[in-house]
């Protein structure tokens, strides 16, 4: 039967009116100015990308916590949504250490590594291992042309 | 019928019920669009079951194949092909699907006191999803037919001239059915629990699904998205792995084994659920270390997400990262060590009835240790430089796919037939086919770890001669076991419709699940039960109880 | 979950009565939470799937940083930051509709969703002027790139990255604009209350979570 007094959702205890979610609005709009505005001051690379994504978890939390009423949720929400974004660091974490610490790929455009590239033999391999007899010269070496002229 | 184990109820002949979920609606309709978790059970019973099949004549195929070192009954495309389709068959139609899919969703809401999982409708899309996916799939590996191996690395899958995109979406639709029955567990097991259910009093069956369920949750994911991308490089150029064009083939490893090393817990943490709920009823004995073993479920769940690059060892990944896998991957042998020493515990000073299910238990225990070593083993760096891609390695996931996931399948099968259909399984038969497969198995991998170790690689179509022994062994144990299976499959169908009525409980069980009719009728329960004794308790257990199922 | 509309009164206050209780839940609330946490579960899955999509993006930005770089200045700024703008209006009004909803003010939660709908139609067409434009440029993923304008290796792998982020984002606005659509259909109906508005609850945390991959992807294309 229809609950005509029924009592808002226990979750909803304290409620996140429309005033609220206009504010939590405004400072959305605001943070993407920022994030527009630092963007265009010239600094190191790396900089732009940590101040890119710092004020862009600044905004998600926004939004899951304010919208997405996590703020007011039972706690099994909020570890279901930490631990799957947990989940995508450790994935990226692993990866992208991967990369950092591997032999440069040799169509790549970064510099060397200068202890490990002076030790390496002309054909790419690593120190210590004999370069495979495949006749004649060395694997793809540094000097292949820019990716995507096929 | 040959002999069967005799009913020793102090209560008379077993009665069945008058009414079960069975025979509630008839119809070819009422099934196919059931929400009853139990029929939904049955449903993905009948699939996994011809995935089992289908994936076994593939593995004959291959066996039969490599009787002679050079060509034998098929050529090397036709090969590859079947390799691809027994690994893609087994893994998403059967192992991953199989045990949470048949007995999760059958016993999961009893043994928790619910009338059904969470979200029933959600459940009944997942068989057809998973339908949708497997057929996908299919069509896709009998047009033109992937030749990657069931792991797709690019940049092969990338450029490969076989039809592989149908293949690859066809897996991602089966993650997804993965996804919704994790979902759905998930869910039951936080908010249908009966009163008195506490978290410490769960079936040790129950934690078991829940750390599966919560990998299919997290890690299944990553492999739709990495089976579109390949699909998306197949189909269009895209060059995200090839290297060509500026790709990394490194990449598409890591993404797959972010789901694939932990699709590996998604299936043997099931069968760890089986052992340790069988364990207990056929050695009538308390549990040893129950809450190890729980803890020890979710530990092998989490640690399982920080091992995949151990499957790269060899790939080009860097050392640091080789490195952390390698010791990362030990740990898991951690958790596996703890459950091993409690079931055994729970065997010392038991009270054993040696019968069909316990002979698969015992199969288990030795198969999983003794595989479970060699991972240990191949986790070493050094040493998988030596066996990596070699039979090896297919030897080891052997014993655990089949020597330990599908022991526990079948201990399963064997365990709750009976609570399932009403009815037992003729014993002597079942002895009979378990050594048969037990037997048969060992017959079929132990020469495998040789052949790897003296460095037969995998996937090959030929091989040096001196290896052809060996590989005849396999393949006649494979026939061995073939044969098991092909027993178990005729007796189970006639005991379905002509097996011995078989009571409630004719184990004496004190598991949860017995404490209802044997088949439970639709609602699961009358009213709704509460919980007095704990999970697995049997030092308690009445009297006419303690007389049952062990008199043979 | 949800009787037919159909099957259910109207209540005094100008609602339908919430729908029977599923046989296997003790109260409304446990059925609700159930619910909740099972739409939280599925968005958990859905921020694993983009997972990959972003290690793709920073293992190859720190391959070819220089052509990350310049195509990324080849993106319209205005385009992009106009589209966030979009999608996070689009969210303050599932959000207010939540809230409507929940009050049993089914109209206005009406046209705050179809607003949202309009919002998202607004950001895929203007994706679909991007990838106009790209297909003009010639910059485009792989084996297609004709792009003379990056210089530095690496332009074909940046979209790559680009397209199918974008591409796999805009496919789940077109979801997500669907189930709004539903949902707004079924408040058209007023089917909603205090005592039941999980559907709207549910389609629109799933519109949030294509509001919050958004929030990543914008200033890793575009800005930096």
């Amino acid at each position: 039967m229809a609950s005509t007094t029924a009592p808002a959702a226990a979750h909803d205890k304290h409620e996140l009116g429309p005033g609220r979610l206009i504010l939590n609005w405004f400072a959305l709009c605001a943070l993407t100015g920022t994030t527009f505005g630092v963007s265009q001051i010239p600094m190191s690379g790396n900089l732009h990308m940590a101040a890119a994504i710092c004020i862009a978890v600044v905004k998600v939390t926004l939004v899951v916590l304010f919208f997405m009423h996590l703020w007011h949720a039972e706690g099994i929400n909020r570890i279901v949504f930490v631990v799957s974004f947990l989940f995508l660091l450790v994935l990226m974490f692993f990866v992208l250490a991967d990369v950092a610490t591997r032999f440069t790929l040799s169509n790549s455009r970064i510099p060397p590594m200068p202890q490990i590239d002076q030790q390496m033999v002309p054909s790419g391999m690593p120190p210590g291992m004999n370069p495979t007899p495949q006749g004649g010269t060395a694997g793809p070496g540094r000097t292949s042309g820019p990716v995507g002229n096929e | 019928m040959s002999a069967s184990v005799t009913s020793a109820t102090a209560a008379g002949a077993a009665v069945f019920p008058e009414k079960s979920y069975l025979d509630d609606g008839t119809t070819v309709r009422s099934w196919l669009l059931t929400h009853d978790h139990k029929r939904i059970a049955i449903l993905y019973l009948v699939s996994v079951l011809i995935a089992l099949f289908l994936g076994g004549i593939f593995a004959m195929v291959i066996r039969l194949e490599l009787l002679t070192p050079g060509p034998t009954i098929i050529e090397a495309l036709t090969y590859n092909r079947m390799f691809t389709l027994h690994g893609l068959v087994m893994i998403f139609m059967f192992m991953i699907p199989a045990i949470p899919g048949v007995f999760g969703n059958f016993f999961l809401p009893i043994m928790l006191g619910a009338k059904d999982v969470a979200f029933p409708k959600w459940n009944l899309t997942s068989w057809y999803v998973y339908l949708a996916g497997s057929s996908l799939m299919l069509w896709g590996l009998i047009t033109g037919g992937a030749d990657t191996g069931w792991t797709f690395y690019a940049p092969y899958s990338t450029t490969t001239s076989t039809n592989i995109a149908p293949v690859l979406i066809g897996v991602f639709v089966i993650g997804f059915s993965s996804i919704l029955t994790g979902l759905n567990f998930i869910v039951t097991i936080h908010t249908l629990r009966a009163p008195g259910v506490t978290w410490f009093k769960m079936p040790l069956f129950v934690w078991a699904i829940y750390a599966t369920s919560i990998i299919q949750v997290l890690a299944t994911p990553v492999i739709g998205l990495t089976a579109l991308l390949v699909a998306a490089e197949h189909t269009f150029g895209f060059g995200f792995f090839d290297p060509a064009r500026g790709g990394d083939p490194i990449l598409f490893q890591h993404l797959f084994w972010f789901y694939s090393h932990p699709a590996v817990y998604i299936m043997v943490l099931p069968a760890m659920g089986v052992i340790s709920e069988a364990i207990c009823a056929y050695a009538r004995k308390n549990i040893f270390g129950y809450k190890m073993i729980a803890m020890s479920s979710l530990g092998i769940a989490f640690v399982g997400f920080f091992a995949w690059g151990h499957h790269l060892f060899t790939s080009g990944q860097s050392a640091f990262d080789a490195g952390a896998f390698g010791a990362i991957s030990m740990l898991v042998g951690v958790f596996t060590a703890i459950k091993v020493f409690n079931w055994v515990g729970t065997l010392y000073k038991g009270s054993i009835a040696f019968t069909a299910p316990f002979a698969y238990i015992c199969g288990f225990l030795f198969f999983l240790v003794f595989g479970g070593m060699t991972g240990v083993a191949l986790a070493t760096v050094s040493l998988d430089v030596h066996w990596q891609d070699t039979y090896f390695v297919v030897a080891h996931f052997h014993f655990i796919m089949v020597g330990a996931v599908i022991m526990a399948f079948l201990t399963a099968l064997h365990y709750w037939f009976p609570k399932m259909f009403g009815r037992k399984y003729p014993e002597n038969w079942a002895l009979l086919a378990a050594g048969l497969i037990v037997l048969g198995f060992n017959a079929t991998f132990i020469p495998q770890f040789l052949l790897g170790n003296a460095g037969m690689p995998r996937r090959y179509y030929e091989y040096p001669e001196r290896f052809t022994a060996l590989n005849v062994a396999s393949t006649a144990g494979a026939s061995l076991l073939a044969f098991g299976f092909v027993i178990i499959a005729i007796y189970l169908a006639i005991a379905l419709r002509y097996g011995e009525v078989a009571g409630r409980n004719p184990w004496g069980s004190r598991g949860y699940e017995w404490d209802v009719p044997s088949p439970p009728p639709t609602e699961n329960f009358d009213k709704v039960p509460v919980f007095t004794r704990g999970p697995h308790e049997y030092s308690d257990i009445p009297e006419e109880l303690a007389k049952v199922g062990h008199g043979s | 979950m949800e009787a037919s509309a159909t099957a259910r009164k109207m209540t005094p206050q100008g609602w339908l009565e919430p729908p029977p209780l599923p046989h296997h839940y003790d109260t409304p609330e446990n059925h609700q939470a159930a619910l909740r946490f099972g739409m939280w579960l599925f968005l958990g899955t859905e921020v694993l799937l983009f997972a990959g999509i972003f290690t793709g993006y920073f293992t190859f930005r720190s391959y070819f940083p220089e052509a990350f770089d310049q195509a990324s200045r080849h993106l319209s700024l205005f385009l992009g930051t106009l589209n966030t703008f979009l999608l996070l209006t689009s969210s303050l009004t599932v959000a207010l509709a939540h809230y409507n909803a929940e009050h049993g003010k089914n109209r206005n939660a009406f046209w705050l969703l179809m607003a949202s709908v309009l919002m998202g139609g607004g950001f895929l067409c203007i994706k679909a002027i991007e990838y106009h434009e790209k297909f003009v440029e010639g910059a485009l993923p792989g084996k297609f790139f004709r792009f003379a304008e990056i210089t530095h290796p690496g332009g074909p792998v940046f979209y790559v990255v680009y397209f199918f982020a974008t591409g796999l984002h805009a496919l789940h606005v077109v979801v997500g604009m669907s189930l709004l659509i539903w949902v707004a259909v079924r408040c058209w109906r007023k089917e909603f209350s205090a005592a039941y508005y999980s559907p709207v609850e549910n389609a629109g945390l799933y519109w949030h979570l294509v509001d919050l991959v958004w929030i990543f992807l914008y200033p890793l294309l575009y800005l930096v």
